[in-house]
């Protein structure tokens, strides 16, 4: 299986993530797409350029933002007449926005485009009930003075009060922590398991700060010049926090789950032959983007999918795990991260689950989420994908040529979004 | 020349309330027109983040690293304010009209940088109607200059500025096609006055309006040329050159039509009120902004 064209990824940008109700308090999800987008424009002198597609989203959107990302696209330096798309899956949009472009370039539709995500948890919309709303929908109907009188005679206050969005997902009624949580117990995840994913995170991304490698795939926005939630992280602090998932027998805390947060990203892919016209080097191509949902509605682990996912799209390209140089895998819960490596090695799973002749394999802890992950940066939902591209692709060039890495995103829904990379140097 | 150093912004309502006082002194005192005092006002300023957020919203741009320079023109505004309503200050600051407004950047001003401001009032001259000046707002970052806000006023009746001129043929103005629709609620002057800090009373509501002589409140000039730079789509990131002619007052709530078009590094831009039945179209304002 292989793209009929070569897809470049040439860089990225994003703008430090935020914690909720605070750096980016004042701001909107379209601020925050164009602050990153403006920043990829001017890394890439991308000033009136007319690019192929954009293609990006926000889990989180009010209504008045159905065409987000084209007013991004509008209100940056790019030329006015690049198209632009919205599109969501839940905590894989990112990567879902890249995997529209790429698939495009592949295709020889376009030749470059951008693809990313944005979210806020600071400005997630609040929407009136929906009784008020039925009501309001019958007032705007109502011809005569008499008629809108008898509505507003119909109002509560009981309907007054608004709702504000949840990560519960409709079918089950339970959040993404509760139903990590029953994953966790199911399989047996320590809280010291937990705590060392978190620990590994918060220090590895401090390292990446440290060694500038971030210097050319983010922005400074709202006088915020690294992730908010980043911190000098001790493995007692972690020990020392209480369950939030779980009950109080629970393993699951603030340290070892990603906090809510906000913030951007974008990543610029291109056809080999845009980038030799424009001067850019590839750092990475992308091989492939698979996606794939698990039946949690009855029973199945929310957050497993890209378990799954990961083994069917590397069996099209006849690779394994150690094939890989570098895995990345969102830390939605450092208990997720735990979760799917246990499925991978696990006998059981990889008969009945995959169709294998045994464990599907083992991820060298070194290779794994060397430049820390969610944890620590922080999980702004739809601007996830856009920073652990851009993060990989610049690992993978300079690991040097024939590098592979694999990228796993698990999202709300019982979906999983998983990319196989390749270095391009 | 007089320097004053403010610690902190004088607030417009100080401002203001000093500039009631004045109306009622020179009303009392005799016509004392003398000269334009050299009296400089200096502070630093800083942006709030939240406001700027507001303010970029309300005039419909996004937030990004650089500050939008209607914004800079409004954390100035009290500096002018407080050189206006000094008892040094030969003209009354109530009825002032502005005329025109010009900015020019030599850079965009980053959210988080200390700007030192530094006001003064200088430049009068004739007009038909009265004596125009101008107040200038210097900006400098780091001890350099990097922005320049100059506002024309006209003091009506005044002859300060010399002897009057003719009063010029008012040109024909036949409107284009508009780009745009801006469609002003009763409250957008109370709006503008929360994110610009400018709470003049005839841009509140038809109560505090009238005493000034609008039956209706008007919408600030500021407002209006800050949503055109808005529109024109060229940000604040660079060299700037921004200029606004105000004509006539929107009065709210009210509607506006208003077109945008572009030539080279310039992006003109113009808002007006329809034509309606053997009423002619009115210009409300026009102005360019032009990338450096």
């Amino acid at each position: 299986m292989k793209y009929p064209r070569n897809v470049a990824v040439l860089g990225g940008n994003r703008i430090p993530f935020a914690r909720a109700g605070k750096a980016y308090k004042n701001v909107s999800n379209q601020d925050m797409l164009t602050a990153a987008l403006d920043g990829l424009v001017a890394r890439f002198s991308l000033q009136g350029e007319l690019l192929g597609d954009v293609a990006a989203g926000a889990v989180l959107k009010h209504a008045k933002d159905f065409n987000l990302t084209r007013e991004a696209v509008l209100g940056s330096a790019l030329d006015s007449r690049t198209p632009a798309i919205d599109i969501q899956r839940a905590c894989a949009t990112g990567l879902d926005g890249i995997s529209l472009v790429a698939n495009k370039i592949a295709l020889g539709q376009i030749e470059v485009g951008v693809g990313g995500g944005v979210d806020s948890t600071s400005d997630a919309p609040i929407e009136v009930s929906n009784d008020l709303r039925a009501l309001l929908h019958r007032l705007n109907t109502a011809k005569t003075t008499k008629d809108r009188l008898k509505v507003l005679k119909d109002i509560r206050p009981g309907h007054l009060k608004p709702s504000a969005p949840s990560a519960a997902e409709v079918r089950t009624g339970l959040n993404m922590g509760q139903h990590q949580a029953l994953s966790t117990e199911r399989w047996g995840i320590t809280r010291e398991e937990q705590d060392e994913i978190a620990y590994n995170s918060h220090k590895n991304l401090m390292e990446a700060y440290e060694k500038g490698f971030f210097d050319d795939l983010m922005t400074g926005y709202q006088g915020l010049d690294r992730d908010e939630n980043l911190r000098v992280s001790t493995r007692e602090k972690l020990a020392s926090l209480k369950p939030v998932f779980g009950g109080s027998e629970g393993t699951m805390t603030a340290g070892n789950s990603t906090p809510l947060s906000d913030g951007a990203s974008t990543v610029l892919i291109a056809s080999e032959e845009w980038a030799n016209e424009h001067g850019h080097q590839p750092l990475a191509y992308i091989r492939d983007i698979h996606t794939r949902s698990v039946d949690f509605v009855n029973g199945a682990d929310l957050l497993s999918a890209p378990a799954y996912a990961a083994p069917e799209m590397l069996e099209r390209h006849g690779l394994t795990l150690d094939d890989m140089d570098f895995v990345e895998i969102h830390e939605a819960f450092a208990a997720t991260v735990a979760m799917i490596l246990k499925a991978w090695e696990d006998e059981e799973f990889g008969k009945n689950e995959l169709g294998l002749p045994g464990a599907f394999g083992t991820v060298d802890p070194a290779k794994l989420n060397v430049y820390g992950s969610s944890l620590a940066a922080g999980h702004p939902f739809a601007a996830t994908g856009g920073r652990i591209v851009a993060s990989t692709a610049k690992m993978l060039y300079e690991a040097g040529p024939g590098k592979l890495a694999l990228i796993s995103i698990c999202a709300a829904g019982g979906q999983g979004t998983v990319a196989l990379l390749e270095s391009a140097r | 020349m007089m320097v004053i150093e403010h610690d902190k912004l004088p607030t417009f309502g100080q401002t203001f309330s000093a500039a009631a006082l004045q109306a009622v002194r020179m009303k009392a005192g005799k016509e004392s027109e003398g000269t334009l005092p050299d009296t400089q006002a200096r502070a630093k300023v800083t942006a709030d983040r939240a406001v700027y957020a507001d303010f970029a919203h309300l005039v419909g741009d996004s937030v990004a690293t650089h500050l939008h320079p209607g914004y800079i023109h409004a954390l100035g505004f009290p500096l002018t304010m407080s050189l206006l309503v000094r008892k040094d200050f030969p003209l009354p600051l109530l009825g002032m009209l502005h005329m025109t407004n010009r900015v020019t950047q030599t850079r965009g001003i980053e959210a988080g940088e200390e700007m030192e401001m530094i006001a003064s009032i200088g430049n009068a001259r004739p007009h038909y109607a009265g004596t125009l000046l101008d107040s200038v707002v210097t900006v400098l970052v780091d001890g350099e200059e990097v922005l320049v806000d100059t506002a024309g006023y006209l003091v009506r009746g005044s002859e300060l500025g010399g002897p009057r001129p003719e009063r010029p043929e008012r040109e024909e103005f036949t409107p284009g096609i508009p780009t745009a629709q801006w469609k002003l609620g009763a409250d957008a002057g109370q709006r503008y006055a929360k994110v610009s800090g400018d709470a003049n009373p005839i841009h509140l509501n038809s109560l505090t309006s009238r005493p000034f002589g609008f039956k209706k409140p008007i919408i600030h000039g500021m407002y209006s040329a800050s949503r055109a730079y808005s529109a024109t789509g060229v940000g604040s990131n660079g060299p700037r050159d921004w200029f606004v002619e105000f004509e006539a007052p929107i009065a709210l709530p009210g509607k506006v039509q208003f077109a945008t078009s572009r030539e080279g590094n310039r992006v003109s831009y113009e808002g007006w009120r329809e034509g309606r039945g053997d009423k002619p179209a009115r210009r409300h304002f026009n102005g360019y902004v032009e990338r450096g």
